[in-house]
């Protein structure tokens, strides 16, 4: 007897099991919150009749035990298969639930996804309320940059970049005002860097004739300490490096020289002077023997004792 | 360049410029003489060249050609500036009676003695006027005359009487 109402409970437990199975199956179909919902209230509809079960079973014990050992023994036993019946069917129930759900919610899913359109909800998505509710911080937190430039292909990425456009949109000021030109060159070898640098190539394409024609070389010179310059010049040294030979060699000396005697009229100084020397030398020789004429002449006379002095030369 | 006025002009010469002279003169001579030896010489050599031998000239042929040289030089001088290199260099003149320049017969008469009796210049350095034997004979006088003309200065006095 009692065990016929033990088993009509455990029916009607297994009945109102698959009603609250059909319920949560229902429910899934309907909504996929819900279905999941459902079915967690299925799981629990359906634990409720074991342990309804399970209670009333030890009630039955008790009076049993009151009843007849033997008779208690045997409600034991058959209390213990209920239980162990009861259990199996609720892992069965849950099993079964979780497979139904999970079919439903796959079948729910696709029929959204046919049914949804992207595009619509794309265009009535606000990106911006999106992105302001990112934490960007925490995302970038989260990425392993060193992966990510591991993985770039950087080559391809600035071949494919328009630097000349990128430089152009650039406010250089802006970042010349930004960087600490004195720290950068403080940390820069000029002379590595001048060692690497093609120096005469560069040279070689620099316009010299534009740069000159932008100078301002008057007010380059009038600033120009020439004082200065050329006392700190090592001007014995540069004359020492000098090959003057070379120089004699490219000058035309005859053709100065002669513009020099042109000019001073060199020829005819010599001329003059040399005939001038040559004038006094011989008016001195004259003048000499016209002394020794008129030496001689007295001695003459005083030779031939006169008692009147010598006449007069013919005039 | 301006030169102060040469003194004397027109004075007899004495015995020393005249000598001078002179011997300038000679040295030329003796110049003209060796180039006429030399050039003969090599007309020799010029003539046969593989028999030429150094010739031997006399001393007399010399003096000769010498002589020649001096007569046609001293004339030429006289009568053309009236005064040779010689006197050109001691600033000399030879002009005639009328204080001009001898005639080429005056000129070659004068050069004639003179190369015959070279020692008659000698008298001027005893003659109250500073005459030589030729001047004597001829009537010449040598005067001081500095100026670069080929005509007498105008400052030689005439021949006094």
């Amino acid at each position: 007897m009692t065990c016929d109402v033990l088993g009509g409970s455990l029916m009607d437990a297994g009945r109102l099991a698959d009603t609250a199975f059909g319920a949560a199956v229902v429910s899934a179909g309907a909504l996929l919150a819900r279905g999941a919902a459902a079915a967690r209230m299925a799981g629990g509809a359906a634990a409720l009749p074991a342990r309804v079960a399970g209670g009333t079973a030890g009630l039955a014990v008790s009076a049993v035990d009151a009843v007849a050992p033997e008779l208690a023994a045997g409600v034991r036993r058959s209390a213990a298969r209920l239980r162990g019946t009861g259990r199996s069917s609720r892992a069965e129930l849950r099993r079964t639930a979780e497979l139904a759900v999970r079919a439903a919610v796959a079948s729910v899913a696709a029929y959204v996804v046919e049914q949804v359109d992207l595009d619509a909800v794309a265009t009535r998505l606000d990106v911006n309320a999106v992105a302001a509710r990112v934490d960007v911080d925490a995302v970038a937190a989260r990425v392993d940059v060193d992966a990510v430039v591991a993985r770039a292909d950087v080559d391809a990425v600035v071949a494919r970049a328009d630097v000349d456009a990128v430089v152009a949109r650039a406010d250089i000021a802006a970042i010349l005002d930004r960087v600490d030109l004195d720290a950068v060159a403080s940390r820069l070898d000029v002379d590595a860097v001048v060692a690497r640098a093609d120096l005469d190539g560069a040279v070689a394409r620099v316009d010299i004739e534009a740069i000159l024609d932008r100078v301002d070389l008057d007010a380059v010179a009038s600033r120009l300490d020439v004082d200065a310059v050329v006392a700190r010049a090592n001007l014995d040294g540069a004359v020492a490096r000098v090959d003057i030979e070379a120089i004699l060699d490219r000058v035309d000396l005859i053709g100065i020289a002669q513009e020099v005697v042109d000019g001073i009229g060199l020829s005819d100084i010599v001329r003059e002077s040399t005939g001038s020397i040559a004038t006094e030398t011989v008016d001195e020789v004259r003048l000499q023997g016209m002394a020794a004429d008129d030496a001689v002449s007295r001695l003459a006379d005083r030779l031939r004792l006169r008692r009147q002095p010598r006449l007069p030369a013919p005039r | 360049m301006s030169h102060p006025a040469p003194p004397r002009q027109g004075e007899a010469a004495g015995i020393v410029t005249r000598g001078l002279a002179a011997t300038v003169d000679v040295v030329l001579v003796g110049l003209g003489v060796a180039a006429v030896y030399l050039g003969w010489i090599g007309l020799l050599f010029l003539g046969s060249p593989t028999g030429f031998s150094w010739p031997t000239v006399p001393w007399g042929l010399l003096l000769l050609i010498g002589m020649a040289l001096a007569f046609c030089y001293l004339t030429a001088g006289w009568a053309t500036t009236g005064r040779t290199y010689g006197a050109a260099l001691l600033g000399l003149r030879v002009l005639s009676r009328s204080g001009h320049h001898l005639h080429w017969a005056g000129a070659a008469a004068r050069a004639a003695l003179c190369t015959l009796v070279p020692l008659g210049l000698a008298w001027v350095a005893v003659s109250r006027r500073r005459r030589s034997l030729q001047d004597i004979v001829l009537g010449t006088r040598v005067v001081y005359d500095w100026s670069h003309s080929t005509a007498p200065s105008q400052s030689a006095p005439p021949r006094p009487r």
